[in-house]
């Protein structure tokens, strides 16, 4: 089909408003915040309402054109990468909180909402919604359900799948299915579990019914600074052994922490090694008994220092500096290549010596800033992208990472998800069997593939183009 | 489709040992029989390996195969749609791996959670769940049937603590979904496919799950209340406020008088009651408790009672078996799951309960009310089983009206002819037809017992 009859057919579904096709309003959407790899659809459509997705999915089946659903595009392993020639699927006019369901602890949204605008919504009446990825004031709910995005609470609230009850999705052929419900399991598999994190290749989400969680009367966060990553590794084993899950638990190492300083000013002492950024929350009373055990824990490890936030200003000021560390390393790295491997909690420091080695063998800087509880590595391999052969090596670095991950019993993906960025690697974790399985899975949704193509899985030849990084984008989780 | 008098099973014979026909429960070869049909037979795989050697052999022959684990929950289902060959996961009862620091564990399916959670206590951590059947429930049982407790409320389902499976697939195929790890994005969730797909889709044979320390320190405030709007409204108030229990449930009085004999307890007068779960730090509980019986409890009866360290234990451990407490009286009942929001529940507990008294039947309501779960009971004399069935039947119109859904966990095969287990799937039905299809072409996993008749 010729693009120009595509773009009008969109058109007239849609409006001349709703559609853009002009190759430099395009290039905006050539990638995610995965920008390594590149390409421009035909159009990006800005449906309003799920029947308006509905006709255009069905006008892509009928004509056999590949079409996808972005969010706000924070997503850093490509999935939402368009697929040249094909319909992108904007949905940030899909942002409306449909209804509000105070007594249920339940909320029902179009899935362009910002993540934090959900929040922001229902914090009056003392509910937030919990999965808070550190891209949460950019990035949207529908990219979050089709990610199973994570964050840094994750460690006691769970990720996304934890906290979505039901959806609305259009099918491949322009179907739609409802699944789950504000009252949980219905008869039946559960669809809604499936849906959530198959990273939009079963259809495009048009509703999200998402469990609220009560705000907790009190937060306890503490910074615990230690000499090396070593001393701050072995007492994150050590809180948890101790049967203490704190709601975060989160490291950053002293390259971040040196970035950090350079612009928040915290005052930690130069020989800080890293620090550990922990978080209790719940009723006040208990939370004093913990955070001094932790203490303890703490000093017992050597930390240097252990901090605890006075009020709510320097509890948020500690999070900033958690937030938006990749912020502050732009500033003192032309380049970085983020990861997402998992390890086994107790692997941690093996992990991370291993790591540095496979840096240091290409001869590039890391930083690392992680969810230390969960194991959720976020290391950052620096480069130069003027260097020739610099990015190479921080793509060849950034493999070996995430396969001494997965040696260590751990998997390529925490919460980012496979994409376009991990999928050649896939048969490191899964036989051919599995693979086959879920590919068997995505069939029954996505017979002819049309949705969200090339994705996830690893496929002979790749169709898209690989281009040099941006400079370091600001969010991650 | 196979004529159960001349499946011949010499031939899987040669491919097993002769161990694996042998079963090591005590139970009689007619003690199979599901819902009044016969078992073809009884087969106990040792490793995966056999058990695809199993299901391989089966789905070549179109022989139903049915996954058995504690053999606990197998009332809930339709009726089979055809005899079937049981297969027993009680000999894969292994705990293959656990590590303390990592707070994951990764266990056979045929390993019961009573023996899971004893090997877990040394190190102090626990899978913090509590399903019925304190003695019987497997792991791999458990994630077939969903099955969930009172402390859900506070700790989340299998659903959100399943971190990865091995399933075995009609055709031998072992695949695995997920990894070993507390936070995994690589592939499907194919792990919540599988819970709860009461054995349609293939084999469970491991998983891993996500652990927990067990509680610092446990209370059970039992807060009496004369009538089931009362409780709600406490209930309501404090799911609402800042208190974090891991329990809220609800019993009506004939659930209570039963709980209140079991546990040797005596409540005052006709009352039903609120159980709330209580764990933390001692100044955690404190707290708790002085808020809800101080603050919360407006309007109840003055009555309460706290339980602590094994008391605790022991009140859980009766709820947990309340379908066996039921099964003790040795009269036909039925026993019903529904969900609905909670906002409906009390308007659903009432009408239901008045509607089974007007029918002359007692109700008995024990509800995990926290999350919108109850399960109503009721005991009926035989010829008054079309009236017993249609009380349900006007409970899930009641559930659905209000956005939820109604489970006939238990009952038997006759009650199933005048009251469907599942209810209506809706919309998504076709799709579920067609992953079983891909899972399954040949239909040989536990035939016509799940919702939609898959």
């Amino acid at each position: 089909m010729e693009s120009a009859s595509l773009i009008q057919s969109l058109e007239k579904l849609l409006g001349v408003e709703a559609v853009t096709s002009a190759a430099d309003e395009l290039l905006v959407y050539e990638c995610d915040g995965h920008t390594i790899e590149r390409a421009l659809p035909t159009a990006v459509v800005f449906p309003t309402t799920a029947e308006q997705i509905a006709e255009v999915v069905r006008l892509c089946h009928r004509l056999r054109v590949p079409f996808l659903a972005r969010g706000a595009g924070t997503g850093l392993s490509g999935g939402a990468l368009p697929v040249e020639g094909g319909v992108l699927i904007e949905m940030a006019r899909m942002n409306r909180v449909l209804e509000i369901d105070e007594v249920n602890q339940v909320a029902v949204v179009e899935p362009g909402l910002v993540n934090l605008r959900l929040s922001q919504a229902v914090q009056g009446m003392g509910l937030y919604y919990a999965p808070d990825p550190s891209s949460q004031a950019a990035c949207t709910l529908g990219g979050n359900a089709a990610e199973n995005s994570g964050g840094p609470h994750t460690l006691k609230y769970g990720v996304t799948t934890n906290h979505v009850l039901g959806l609305e999705m259009v099918l491949p052929n322009g179907e739609t299915i409802t699944c789950g419900s504000r009252a949980g399991r219905g008869p039946g598999y559960d669809l809604t579990g499936l849906l959530v994190g198959s990273e939009g290749t079963f259809g495009i989400i048009t509703k999200i019914i998402v469990r609220l969680t009560r705000l907790p009367e009190a937060y306890k966060t503490l910074a615990a600074v230690f000499p090396s990553i070593d001393a701050a590794s072995s007492t994150v084993t050590e809180i948890i052994g101790a049967g203490i899950i704190p709601a975060a638990l989160e490291m950053i190492d002293h390259f971040v922490l040196r970035a950090v300083e350079a612009y928040l000013h915290l005052g930690f002492p130069a020989a800080a090694g890293a620090v550990l950024l922990i978080e209790l929350d719940g009723i006040r009373d208990g939370l004093d008994e913990l955070a001094e055990r932790i203490e303890a824990i703490c000093r017992q490890n050597g930390s240097l220092e252990v901090r605890v936030a006075k009020d709510d200003a320097e509890r948020a000021l500690l999070w900033k500096a958690r937030k938006e560390a990749f912020g502050a390393l732009g500033r003192v790295t032309r380049s970085f290549y983020t990861h997402d491997g998992v390890i086994p909690r107790t692997k941690l420091p093996e992990a991370l010596r291993r790591i540095y080695a496979i840096v240091e063998k290409h001869g590039l800087g890391i930083a690392n800033v992680f969810h230390a509880g969960d194991g959720n590595l976020h290391p950052l391999v620096l480069f130069d992208d003027r260097k020739p052969g610099d990015q190479e090596r921080a793509l060849k670095a950034g493999e070996e990472i995430l396969r001494v991950c997965v040696d260590l019993g751990g998997s390529l993906s925490g919460e980012h998800g496979i994409g376009l960025e991990k999928r050649e690697w896939m048969p490191w974790f899964f036989t051919d069997q599995d693979l086959e399985l879920m590919q068997r899975v995505r069939s029954v949704f996505n017979p002819e593939g049309l949705c969200n193509p090339g994705k996830v899985f690893p496929t002979p030849g790749r169709c898209v183009e690989t281009r040099p990084f941006a400079k370091a984008p600001n969010v991650s989780a | 489709m196979t004529d159960p008098t001349t499946l011949d099973l010499s031939t899987l014979r040669c491919e097993l040992p002769a161990e694996a026909f042998s079963s090591v429960a005590p139970t009689g070869a007619d003690g199979y029989a599901v819902d009044g049909v016969a078992a073809l037979g009884a087969v106990f795989p040792a490793t995966v390996e056999e058990v695809a050697a199993v299901l391989r052999w089966a789905n070549a022959r179109g022989v139903a195969v049915w996954p058995r684990g504690g053999g606990s929950k197998l009332a809930t289902g339709n009726v089979p749609a055809r005899p079937g060959l049981v297969l027993g996961l009680e000999r894969l009862d292994r705990l293959v791996d656990h590590v303390p620091g990592d707070l994951t564990a990764t266990m056979q399916a045929g390993l019961r959670l009573k023996r899971l959670q004893e090997m877990l206590r040394p190190s102090r951590q626990w899978l913090p769940i509590d399903p019925p059947f304190v003695e019987e429930a497997t792991i791999g049982g458990i994630m077939a049937a969903a099955s969930v407790g009172s402390r859900r409320y506070g700790h989340g389902g299998m659903r959100d603590l399943v971190l990865g499976t091995t399933i075995v697939l009609p055709d031998g195929t072992v695949a695995r979904a997920g990894g070993r790890v507390v936070k995994n994005v690589t592939g499907y969730d194919l792990m919540k496919l599988y819970i709860g797909s009461f054995g349609t889709l293939g084999v469970l044979v491991e998983c891993t799950c996500k652990l927990q320390p067990l509680p610092l320190k446990e209370s059970v405030l039992l807060l009496m209340a004369r009538e089931l709007d009362g409780a709600c409204e406490a209930l309501r108030r404090i799911r609402g406020s800042c208190l974090v229990p891991t329990a809220l449930d609800l019993l009506n009085q004939p659930a209570l008088s039963l709980l209140a004999e079991r546990a040797n307890l005596e409540p005052a007068g006709e009352t039903c009651a609120l159980l709330i779960g209580l764990e933390g730090t001692q100044s955690e509980l404190q707290r708790s408790l002085d808020e809800i019986t101080r603050r919360h409890a407006g309007g109840l009866s003055s009555e309460w009672i706290v339980l602590d360290g094994l008391d605790t234990t022991m009140i859980w451990n009766i709820i947990q078996d309340f379908p066996k407490v039921l099964a003790s009286f040795d009269r036909p009942f039925f026993l019903a799951a529904a969900s609905l929001p909670v906002s409906g529940l009390a308007g659903f507990l009432q009408a239901v309960q008045d509607d089974l008294r007007a029918g002359g039947f007692t109700p008995y309501i024990y509800a995990q009310a926290g999350n919108g779960e109850a399960r109503l009971a009721a005991f009926y004399e035989a010829e008054r089983l079309e009236e017993a069935a249609a009380s349900v039947r006007r409970a899930r119109q009641r559930a659905v009206a209000q956005g939820g859904c109604l489970i006939l966990e238990r009952a038997e095969p006759a009650f199933k002819q005048h009251c469907e287990t599942w209810g209506e799937v809706g919309g998504a039905l076709p799709i579920m037809r067609a992953l079983k299809q891909q899972y399954d072409p040949n239909g040989v996993m536990n035939p016509g017992r799940f919702a939609g008749g898959i």
